[in-house]
């Protein structure tokens, strides 16, 4: 502790009964608070300070100065904009520069986008960075382009063709919905609704698409359709609300559409009634031509899981040889034992193949 | 040897020099004032202080019919979660912008006007001069306590802190309390060694209680200190040394008689079934609800909270060379914060001893409770770093400690070299180690919450770290100029977080037309406002579905970090795009 000199200070104010110290061996000096001895601890370390002090006041201006300008963004963005094709994805690292993406590119972008589950759907992925950030879901290989536009990096990943068959979101009007009511599955109607008059805020809820398959007109959470949940990450993520009833199960269902090898299935609930970690499960069964291919269940705290089914596995065909129906009637099945408070939402797509790079 | 000059004795001029700080920082509190929005806890204090200045009023008018239960509980019942001495003064502070003033004007021939420039700054009023107050009193107990410089430093690096100038603007308690807990703790240490310094102890102690329930926690510390001081000063009476303490606790009979007294006798709401009524206020604070913070990119809305949370967002917050004057004046004051037996076997080669009254262990507990009260997992900590503030004057007086050491050394290191004068090496030496934080709070000013200093990167840095962006809505006062050039002709905005009564105060203040309504249908909004939270995201979705697109016309940033996004109704895009005829 010499440095500080701690271990060879004097006493301080009162310690002696009077104010101030006594110093007798060594040359007493003037200055502004009065007098004051040459101090044996007074080092040049202490000088550092004075550094610190001033590099910080410069770090302050540095910071400030390496802001990305207006111009910055919108060149990247004008470039982004001039080159996107329709089956494009983009993001933006860190993440929590999305405002500023979608304020310049939000014209060219979708819930579709924004509130993806994965890549599978896209065939290239646009990375607009800053501060030297990369984007999580980006490959971790070198972009197939990149380019600065002032503090802005806009990166493209090419990733291949789509292996996507069917997206099960897009496709949800032209599934058809039932719930089970003492063993009858009893349909639900597709309408369209006037627009919904939402409170909004905090804790305020989903909005409800004006398409829907309403199940119960009295109880207005029931219904199926496509919408925008908060997950247990506080992302966005568009998928298909399927509130279960209770132990009957709410059915979705996609007649004679294309399978390909795979199932991948996303599903969670939204923030609010999965945080606490405290209600119970949810079923989230599928079917093939009404036989059983899967069934999961989602636990509070397992977030928007993801889920396949190998279509292969599943119906016993990895046998050299043996063929793959080429389309089906998919169902989804989607119960709760105790439904309260289970604003369970799936995403998902039929798949021809696994895709090496963002699968 | 020591680097501290204790002065013999504090005077009038020392006073004046509090004094002047004080003002200063009142005036230049008051010039910023109307950059700030009013925040969320502000709009309720505001409706509380207007509720206690009409049953003030309603003495002064029909004072039967004031004392009376049924007037009590009228006026009374409002936040009565909270006591209500920083309440009254805000309440007075009202009353006087909008009657006493206007009246007293009118005596004189004059046109009526109110006092204060704006109405929320008759509210806030009570909060500056708490602020103002509090660097007039680090400065006297730094300079009385140790050194007039040091005094002077603390006093400066407090006014410095980029949170701390932002909440010393507003009508809420958090600074207020600072002042009182200081004062308290000033007082005690006084009565030490005088008497008659026990009752203004006690005063301020009520006034403490009145004004905060941080004030419950003060005795706590304050009795560990005398346990401490009275042990010393018994062995040292025993050794026949003379007597320099006094032991009798004076202070504490004064703060369980005066102290609770002024607290009951300040709010009315209390004077009627008073215990039922006291526990509900001790319930609702043991009890708290628990509010949602980002820290570390996950959103705290339960315990346990991390235990490292006040002690990361203090280094994130404060200026880096402070919280490091801050570390090395509690290291260079080590030796004397031991038991001096304990100190001759751990550091037998130092010199340095306690006083009599422990001073330093004095400010070292009064900065060290209020942090590890808001390390322990069961505390909410939602109000960021406001809530252990009552720790940062002591803070400041450590570092205060470490600042002289660099002074004189650098002083005496360029006076044995002939190269300059003591007075202005010592001025721009303090200058420079206090610029930080003059920067970085000239910098923080209109998003101090959002603000964060060296050790975390600054604000970019503390996004990436997924800390906290804001809280309270009150920056939606910076995104009033687009909002008016949106709506020439009035409209509706859904607030988000903000209060419908801060929404108000801005039209009130004059900062925003009367035809801009706030809306509290999401849906139904000409403009929706998101104060970037991370669990305020799902407001950002409500408004994607309901508007059908996921971009916004507005986004408001501090240092490139999004803090308001604001998104437009297809409505009012359709009439934007309509040619004006």
């Amino acid at each position: 502790m010499s440095l500080l000199g701690i271990d060879r200070e004097g006493s301080s104010s009162d310690s002696s009964g009077s104010a101030g110290s006594t110093f007798t061996s060594r040359p007493v000096q003037t200055t502004i608070s009065g007098r004051a001895p040459a101090p044996r601890w007074a080092s040049p370390w202490w000088l550092l300070f004075l550094g610190l002090a001033i590099a910080e006041v410069v770090a302050l201006g540095v910071r400030e100065h390496r802001v990305p300008t207006e111009t910055d963004w919108a060149g990247a963005a004008d470039y982004v904009r001039s080159q996107l094709a329709a089956q494009d994805a983009i993001t933006v690292a860190p993440g929590w520069a999305d405002p500023l993406l979608r304020l310049y590119l939000g014209d060219r972008m979708t819930a579709k986008i924004s509130g993806r589950s994965d890549l599978a759907a896209f065939e290239r992925l646009w990375v607009l960075s800053i501060r030297g950030a990369n984007a999580p879901d980006a490959p971790k290989r070198a972009p197939n382009f990149s380019q600065t536009f002032g503090r802005v990096r806009v990166e493209r990943f090419d990733l291949g063709p789509s292996k996507v068959l069917v997206d099960l979101v897009d496709a949800i009007h032209d599934a058809r919905v039932t719930r089970r009511i003492e063993g009858i599955d009893d349909p639900c109607i597709l309408r369209t609704f006037p627009p919904s008059v939402l409170q909004g805020g905090l804790g305020g809820g989903i909005v409800a698409p004006r398409q829907r398959f309403q199940c119960d007109f009295e109880r207005h959470w029931l219904w199926v359709g496509q919408t925008l949940i908060e997950s247990l990450d506080l992302s966005p993520r568009r998928c298909v609300w399927s509130h279960p009833q209770g132990a009957d199960p709410i059915s979705i269902t996609y007649p004679d559409i294309p399978l390909g090898t795979r199932i991948v299935l996303y599903g969670g609930l939204d923030y609010h009634d999965e945080r606490d970690r405290e209600k119970g499960p949810v079923t989230l069964r599928v079917l093939l031509n009404e036989r059983e291919i899967g069934s999961f269940v989602h636990r509070d705290g397992d977030g928007m899981a993801r889920y396949e089914i190998d279509l292969r596995r599943e119906l016993g065909a990895a046998q050299p040889g043996a063929t793959l129906p080429q389309r089906g009637d998919l169902k989804l099945e989607v119960s709760a034992a105790e439904p309260y408070r289970r604003s369970f939402c799936w995403a998902g797509s039929t798949q021809s193949g696994v895709r090496k790079e963002a699968p | 040897m020591s680097v501290v000059t204790t002065p013999v004795h504090l005077g009038l001029r020392d006073h004046l020099v509090g004094a002047t700080l004080a003002l200063v920082y009142l005036i230049i509190l008051l010039a910023t004032a109307s950059d700030l929005a009013m925040s969320r806890d502000e709009s309720f204090y505001v409706t509380a202080a207007e509720s206690y200045g009409q049953w003030y009023a309603e003495v002064f008018e029909d004072s039967e019919k004031a004392f009376s239960r049924e007037s009590i509980d009228r006026y009374w019942a409002y936040n009565n979660e909270h006591p209500a001495l920083a309440k009254t003064v805000f309440a007075w502070t009202w009353l006087l912008d909008q009657r006493g003033w206007p009246s007293f004007r009118e005596a004189l021939g004059m046109d009526p006007a109110p006092l204060f420039p704006t109405p929320s700054s008759a509210y806030r009023f009570g909060g500056m001069l708490a602020g103002s107050l509090t660097l007039w009193l680090i400065y006297i107990f730094g300079a009385r306590a140790a050194d007039r410089r040091l005094g002077l430093f603390a006093a400066l690096a407090y006014a410095t802190l980029p949170r701390v100038f932002y909440h010393a603007h507003l009508d809420a308690f958090d600074v207020p309390i600072v002042l009182m807990v200081l004062w308290v703790t000033y007082a005690y240490w006084r009565s030490l060694v005088s008497k008659r310094w026990a009752i203004v102890t006690g005063i301020a102690y009520g006034c403490a209680l009145a004004t905060k329930h941080n004030a419950w926690l003060v005795p706590g510390v304050l009795l560990v200190h005398f346990a401490w001081v009275a042990g010393q000063e018994v062995a040292r009476r025993k050794r026949g040394e003379r007597e320099r303490i006094v032991l009798v606790p004076y202070w504490l009979l004064a703060m369980v008689t005066i102290g609770p007294l002024l607290f009951y006798a300040s709010w009315p709401w209390i004077w009627h079934d008073t215990v039922p009524r006291f526990l509900a206020y001790a319930r609702f604070h043991l009890h708290h609800d628990y509010y949602n913070m980002a820290y570390f990119g996950v959103n705290y809305f339960r315990p346990p909270f991390p235990l490292s949370y006040p002690y990361v967002m203090t280094l994130f917050t404060v200026p880096f060379t402070i919280v490091l004057l801050m570390v090395f004046g509690i290291a260079l004051r080590l030796r004397a914060l031991m038991p001096e037996l304990l100190a001759k076997r751990l550091m037998p080669r130092g010199e340095l001893r306690a006083d009599a009254r422990a001073t330093d262990v004095l400010w070292l507990g009064s900065a060290l409770l209020p942090l590890l009260v808001f390390a322990m997992p069961n505390t909410p900590i939602f109000g960021g770093t406001k809530h252990w503030f009552t720790a940062y004057p002591f803070l400041c007086l450590f570092a205060g400690y470490a600042a002289l050491h660099v002074i004189v050394s650098t002083e005496s290191r360029l006076i044995s070299r002939g190269l300059a004068e003591a007075g202005p090496v010592s001025i721009l030496s303090m200058a420079v180690l206090l610029a930080p934080g003059f920067a970085e709070t000239a910098h923080s000013h209109r998003f101090a919450l959002s603000h964060y200093t060296l050790a975390a990167g600054g604000v970019p840095g503390a996004a990436d770290y997924g800390m906290n962006r804001q809280f309270w809505g009150f920056t939606t006062g910076s995104v009033v100029e687009f909002l008016k050039q949106k709506m020439p002709n009035g409209g509706s905005v859904f607030l988000n977080d903000t209060t419908w009564g801060a929404f108000e105060m801005l039209k009130r203040d004059g900062l925003l037309p009367p035809n801009i309504r706030a809306e509290g249908r999401l849906t139904e909004a000409d403009y929706v406002l998101v104060h970037h939270e991370h669990h305020m995201a799902e407001v950002d979705f409500q408004a994607w579905q309901a508007f059908g697109s996921v971009q916004p016309v507005h986004v408001l940033t501090y240092d490139g970090v999004p803090i308001v996004s604001i998104y437009e109704h297809p409505r009012r895009r359709r009439m934007s795009q309509v040619p004006a005829r």
